[in-house]
């Protein structure tokens, strides 16, 4: 579908990237919307709500809003959603639907780089509930798990960019070359954040 | 038929006694395109609970049913994540255009409107019907056939005549007339 892409690309934080990961064309798909929602699923029910009591799902748009209200949706477990900018119309609230204090609130999001942006999220998120967990579908392997672990939040990534690459490469998706060069932006970023 | 047809009954009522529970604010609010109201309706508290979800995604689908439809469509954050959901339901593709842009990085809208043109603009509320008109334009110069948008609840503050005047047919699951207004108009709901 196209939800990767190589070449030379900007990130929301401005760092310069040689891939770029979409998933916002996810919900393009119908069916492969659903069967992602199903991973996160599994993930949930296996790594998190046998030490956990989930009484909110927590979606981040605009990226991680779909498959968040998937997994509700799935789950039967009440959404919530961050909003970072203030809206100037209706409520103008920063977390939409309803939160209680000690809540437990999980955040279901698309991807993590090196955390920054996922940590802003849970500081909003625990001014109504805790925050311990993070499930995403790719970790891009710069440092995120470890800067989440400083802030006690624990990833639960799907799968591991790394682990992505290997596998385009097997199916012959990627050529030889462009496969180095994001392994090695990947290995020097990781470095660097760590 | 007759049966079906007073199932989507129940789920109407059931969807405005909800509203009028949990989704209806009373004060001084803006639009998105600025009008003004002196009250709010706020669909987030609905679908975001699971009884709600599944009322909303059940009329939704029986409107869908009736139409001619490839793609739908959320015009703003607010219907996101209905828009995913129903597109489940219905396999049918779900597109993103915030404020009258697509939320696409590197794919242009035209490339996905490949397999079919006909799409439907689902709103999760209108007021004058101007979020819905500004997907709508971009959906058509991308080659889009936008003749119909649905919205969960419509305020009735003119976007049915708006949009008909844009060529578009504005379906409302529910609307202003049909929700109960307490008679102390600054006392909230809640």
């Amino acid at each position: 579908m196209g939800a990767i892409k190589f070449g030379e690309f900007k990130l929301s934080s401005g760092a310069r990237s040689p891939y770029y990961i979409d998933l916002r064309l996810a919900p393009s798909y119908p069916d492969l919307l659903d069967r992602i929602g199903d991973l996160y699923v599994e993930v949930v029910k296996n790594e998190i709500q046998p030490k956990w009591k989930i009484d909110r799902i927590a979606g981040v748009p605009t990226a991680g809003l779909p498959v968040a209200t998937v997994v509700s949706q799935k789950m039967r477990i009440p959404l919530i959603y961050v909003r970072k900018e203030q809206k100037s119309y209706g409520l103008g609230k920063s977390i939409e639907g309803v939160v209680k204090a000690n809540d437990n609130v999980l955040l279901v999001d698309d991807l993590v780089t090196t955390g920054h942006s996922t940590i802003e999220e849970a500081v909003i998120l625990r001014e109504g509930g805790n925050v311990r967990h993070v499930v995403v579908l790719v970790d891009r392997e710069q440092g995120g798990p470890e800067n989440l672990q400083r802030e006690q939040l624990e990833l639960h990534p799907l799968v591991k960019i790394t682990e992505v690459f290997a596998y385009l490469r097997e199916l012959g998706e990627i050529p030889p070359n462009t496969y180095e060069v994001v392994m090695e932006y990947v290995r020097a970023s990781t470095k660097l954040h760590a | 038929m007759i049966q079906a047809k007073s199932k989507i009954q129940t789920l109407r009522s059931a969807l405005a006694r909800l509203i009028e529970e949990k989704a209806l604010f009373q004060g001084e609010f803006k639009s998105p395109s600025g009008g003004r109201s002196d009250y709010y309706i706020d669909m987030a508290m609905i679908f975001t609970e699971p009884t709600g979800l599944e009322i909303v995604i059940n009329l939704t689908l029986s409107e869908l049913g009736k139409l001619q439809v490839d793609k739908i469509v959320s015009p703003s954050v607010e219907a996101d994540p209905i828009v995913a959901v129903v597109g489940i339901q219905a396999k049918l593709g779900s597109l993103f255009i915030h404020q009258g842009k697509p939320i696409y990085a590197y794919e242009k809208l035209e490339n996905l409107l490949t397999g079919g043109k006909r799409v439907v603009i689902i709103a999760d509320a209108t007021f004058g019907g101007h979020t819905v008109l500004a997907a709508a334009r971009a959906l058509r110069s991308a080659g889009a056939e936008v003749r119909t948008a649905i919205t969960l609840v419509d305020l009735q503050k003119g976007a049915q005549d708006f949009l008909g005047r844009n060529g578009i047919q504005l379906i409302p699951l529910i609307e202003a007339k049909d929700i109960t207004r307490p008679r102390n108009s600054m006392q909230s709901t809640l």
